[in-house]
């Protein structure tokens, strides 16, 4: 008796601590193991760092010379180092230790490599972690990064410049107990790994996937095949009043002969009724058509301290921790403030005592997808030229946690690899052309020489070593200076080429090289006293390549330079000002016409009433206005039911959406169009008028049901307001519940200048006056300097950022300035 | 009742009387061998669970073995040897196994929220705040902190049981 009472005591106590020290598996969600979770000695309770902890001194191995580090009281580094290798191994070391999972986690999700930190789980709408993962093995993304590392280590300044970063995250790493890993890595209950150049290279992968993987062949072939003669109609590629990134007017000079190439273009010979099947996972990892950002610099002529001013925010996803890292390094020939990308060296976005710059995404189409004739059912051999060629094999191993290793076969083409092989959909089997896997990605040099630049010449010389994301570079000079340079690698393509499907059986279908990085569309300081961009179009027709993207954007761009062209004597407050400035040309655009057309006198009561607040509104996005949700359900019902050509299709996923601009212009046109007319109701022809009120009234049906939800979401202040309906929110990297920052109150929207929509804006906000003493720099962006979920310096910006506010960025020229915003110092001193 | 029937029932008694004085000088016998021996007669009358006060030193003991090793072990070890450790002060302050398992989990529920707690304090709760919106805010981030004393103490209290247990099949 008492020896089963011991025997099924000592199950028990085994049995619970196995269990309490294991990962389980609960209907596909990996539960952490609990007891090491929440040992107070080892789990997520020594995460919450006392708010007092001083950054303790390193005894580094690997620097040159000793480095120290001042930190402000927002936890902004300033980093004196007598070297810029020494800078960057810091650097490194600063990285990993404020944001080791953010840079771990985003690496793995470029490599195809989440499935072994989440399983095998459910992570999107009917997508697992392995499908996520078998896409980006599919994409050519590893072999990508690799040639990255190679034309990296091939140039020994280069190669110099990342080893000391690597080694700075790994001294940190190395020095890592187990105990006191990041919060995350407790919870997912894995390890964090070695910091190499192939991380690096993935890192810069991942902001490629963000901003240059922008496509829509299948969906532009598809409608054109839908569509017919009236596709060019639909899908102008320019409009006149466009104001493209480079002036209209603006001398390109001459293109080198051989542009006008042939190329066979598929969706030439396709008939209007052969459409082509897509896997729907390419449009939901399609990035967010909306990944754009603002920048201008207005010259001497139009502020009021006859300095230049530079403005940018560059949009992206909203997460935490945020995507930017805040830094000042400083070196005998280098002293730069700005943000960086945690995990790879150097500022990206930022300012030196001589010149300020700020990125947009340029947003050309750099992404090919080209049809194969295949040669026999495995899809092994394909027709090339009349020759028959066979593909490369490349095994992917997927490591899925609890489950093992999944292979998975990728075939490469002479064009790229064939991301969706399968028997059900024959014309998916295309093979994929991205320029970003051909290129050396994130060149760290440009970056670095943009650090030390003092002039016009050294930010111009800089730009050439740069490929992928292509950025509008805009630029400020102390001396007076302005510039806006396309810094990126871009194909020379035949007119219409990438726009479509293409054939890929014929060698005359690929690009035919590269533009001449002295071509790339640039221009510097125009007579209108400012440069600016919005992800809008680069260049009028003028320019003598050909370019595309079916995503430039038709609204921020103008308002900027509407805004800037009636300013004069600008300060930085008029800049603070405008860039949160909520106000939409689109609204402007579209709805006086809407209104006119509207019949009132089919309307209710109720529904005049909210007539009369649409016809009073003055078009601005603000947090406590209703008109907003109105206008907005309004024109998205009446977009839905002006192409019900495509939307009333079950495949409407593959097929082009018209932009909103274009549709205004056809209503503005001509309200009695044919697309106006609905396809479902052949005895009547439908006009704009008849479309508006149904749509009107279906927004009113709408009403209530947005009420309820901002009920839910606002239960104390349930008012039926513009910063209610867009409630955005910033989720954690990993999407883990209760880590991010959700209802957050604020205005504008995604075709206005402060573009924070629910979950994407403004990243950065920055502005900054190049005095000729020292830069004066008003900075914010939403999130923290600490990537610890249980730090308050994790989101310790957000609502400054929500409310439009900044900080002035303390710019240190030497490492014993005496100010009393400098609460803290680390030593970094060399091991022999 | 008849003659006979009373003459038996007398012989009883005399009988019992006697086995009865028997037994005493038998006992008093063996209280007079162990009278030398006073730890070892007070360890027994301990095993056999004579006084409380004395219970409760063994138990205080043990709770302080627990604590004291069991902060050690997992500053240097990982967290579960706390089983460990409560097995071996289970069995050698073997109280019943009830009462070995309370002062087990007693000892490892203080340990571990007292110092969850005081992390959390010196925090502001932000880290536990955060693991509650983790959980979807069921559980608050007060509450955690006795969640956390729970699992270290159901853990600890088992194991001590168990020690004990071992304890008294050896013995036997």
């Amino acid at each position: 008796m008492k020896l089963t009472k011991f025997l099924l005591s000592l199950i028990a106590t085994i049995g619970l601590t196995w269990f309490l020290n294991t990962s389980q598996n609960v209907k596909g969600a990996p539960i952490p193991a609990l007891g090491s979770l929440f040992s107070p000695f080892q789990g997520y309770w020594r995460n919450g760092k006392s708010l007092t902890d001083k950054p303790s001194d390193e005894m580094a191995q690997g620097i040159k010379n000793n480095v120290k580090v001042v930190y402000d009281d927002r936890q902004v580094p300033h980093i004196f180092a007598e070297n810029v290798e020494d800078a960057l191994f810091v650097q490194g070391f600063l990285h990993a230790q404020n944001r080791l999972w953010e840079m771990d986690f985003i690496t793995r999700a470029a490599g195809g490599r989440l499935s072994e930190v989440l399983g095998d789980r459910p992570i999107r709408l009917g997508l697992s972690t392995i499908d996520v993962d078998k896409i980006q093995r599919r994409r050519g993304l590893i072999p990508g990064a690799e040639k990255t590392v190679k034309e990296w280590q091939a140039d020994p300044e280069t190669w110099a410049l990342v080893t000391a970063y690597c080694m700075g995250a790994n001294a940190y790493i190395a020095k890592l107990d187990p105990r006191d890993y990041p919060l995350e890595y407790k919870i997912f209950g894995v390890k964090p790994e070695q910091w190499t150049p192939l991380h690096m290279s993935l890192l810069a992968t991942y902001m490629a996937l963000d901003l240059a993987l922008g496509e829509s062949d299948v969906q532009a072939t598809n409608a054109k095949a839908l569509f017919g003669n009236d596709f060019d109609f639909i899908y102008p590629e320019y409009f006149p009043e466009q104001q493209p990134v480079v002036p209209v007017g603006t001398n390109f000079g001459t293109a080198p002969a051989e542009k006008d190439a042939t190329s066979t273009i598929m969706s030439d010979k396709i008939t209007p009724l052969s459409m082509i099947d897509f896997p729907s996972i390419h449009e939901d990892l399609q990035p967010d058509a909306s990944n754009g950002s603002n920048n201008w610099v207005v010259g001497p002529s139009k502020t009021k301290n006859k300095n230049p001013i530079l403005c940018g925010d560059p949009h992206l996803s909203l997460k935490m921790p945020s995507i930017w890292y805040e830094i000042q390094i400083s070196t005998p020939d280098m002293n730069v403030y700005g943000v960086s990308l945690p995990g790879l060296p150097a500022v990206i976005i930022g300012f030196n005592d001589n010149i300020a710059w700020t990125q947009t995404n340029v947003g050309q189409d750099v992404a090919d997808w080209y049809s194969m004739k295949w040669l026999n059912p495995n899809r092994t051999e394909y027709q090339y030229d009349g020759t028959t060629r066979k593909v490369d094999l490349r095994v992917e191993d997927i490591l899925v946690k609890g489950v093992g290793i999944i292979k998975d076969t990728v075939k490469y083409t002479v064009w790229g690899p064939v991301v969706f092989d399968n028997d059900t959909m024959p014309n998916a089997n295309m093979a994929f052309h991205w320029l970003a896997n051909d290129v050396s990605k994130s060149s760290i040099k440009t970056f670095v020489q943009l650090n030390k630049a003092k002039n016009y010449d050294e930010y111009a010389k800089a730009l050439e070593g740069f490929n992928v994301p292509a950025q509008n570079f805009a630029f400020a000079c102390k001396n007076g200076d302005i510039a806006l340079h396309l810094g990126g690698t871009f194909p020379k393509k035949a007119k219409g080429q990438g726009r479509f499907v293409q054939d890929g059986s014929n060698s005359a279908n690929a690009w035919k090289g590269f533009i001449p990085k002295s071509m790339n569309p640039h221009y510097k300081n125009p007579a209108r006293g400012f440069v600016s961009s919005a992800n809008q179009h680069s260049t009028d027709p003028s320019y003598p390549y050909y370019f595309n993207s079916e995503n430039f954007d038709t609204y921020r761009g103008r308002i900027v330079n509407q805004k800037l062209s009636k300013m004069d004597t600008i300060t930085i407050e008029a800049m603070k000002k405008m860039q949160n400035d909520n106000f939409s040309l689109m609204a402007q655009e579209a709805l006086p016409i809407m209104l006119n057309l509207l019949d009132t006198a089919a309307l209710s009561t109720d529904m005049k009433q909210i007539v009369s607040e649409l016809s009073k509104w003055d078009y601005y996005y603000e947090a406590n206005k209703s008109a907003p949700i109105y206008f907005e359900e309004w024109f998205k019902f009446f977009y839905d039911e002006v192409w019900d050509e495509i939307l009333s299709r079950t495949d409407k996923s593959r097929i082009l959406k018209p932009t909103t601009w274009r549709t205004i212009a056809i209503l503005r046109g001509d309200a009695n169009n044919k697309f106006f007319d609905k396809i479902a109701s052949s005895d009547k022809k439908e006009t704009a008028k008849d479309l508006l009120i149904t749509s009107f009234k279906s927004m009113m049906a709408e009403i209530p049901k947005i009420q309820a939800e901002i009920s839910k979401n606002y239960p104390k202040t349930p008012q039926l307001i513009w910063a209610n309906y867009k409630d955005t929110e910033i989720p954690h990297i990993s999407n883990m519940p209760g880590l991010g920052r959700s209802h957050i109150a604020n205005g504008g929207y995604g075709k206005a200048i402060n573009a924070i929509k629910k979950n994407h804006g403004p990243s950065w906000r920055m502005i900054v006056e190049m005095t000729p003493e020292r830069p004066r720099a008003f900075v914010v962006y939403p999130g923290g300097q600490s990537g610890n979920p249980g730090s308050k310096y994790y989101d310790q910006f957000v609502d400054s950022w929500s409310k439009g506010n900044y900080y002035e960025a303390i710019f240190m020229r030497k490492a014993d300035e005496k100010l009393p915003t400098l609460t803290l110092t680390q030593e970094f001193k060399k091991v022999q | 009742m008849s003659d006979k029937l009373k003459n038996k029932l007398k012989f009883t008694e005399v009988q019992n009387q006697i086995d009865n004085l028997k037994n005493i000088d038998h006992e008093f016998g063996n209280i007079k061998d162990k009278a030398f021996d006073i730890d070892a007669h007070k360890a027994k009358v301990q095993a056999a669970g004579v006084t409380v006060k004395d219970k409760l030193l063994t138990n205080l003991k043990g709770s302080l073995a627990i604590a004291l090793l069991g902060i050690l072990a997992q500053i240097l070890f990982p967290w579960w040897t706390i089983a460990i450790v409560g097995a071996w002060v289970g069995y050698w302050f073997a109280d019943t196994p009830s009462r070995s398992f309370l002062y087990g989990f007693i000892s490892m529920f203080l340990v571990w929220s007292i110092y969850a707690g005081y992390q959390s304090a010196a925090n502001e709760g932000i880290v536990a705040n955060a693991i509650s919106g983790l959980l979807g805010g069921k559980v608050s981030g007060t509450q955690l902190i006795y969640v956390t004393g729970l699992i270290g103490g159901l853990v600890t209290g088992l194991a001590t049981m168990t020690g004990t247990q071992l304890r008294s099949v050896l013995n036997k």
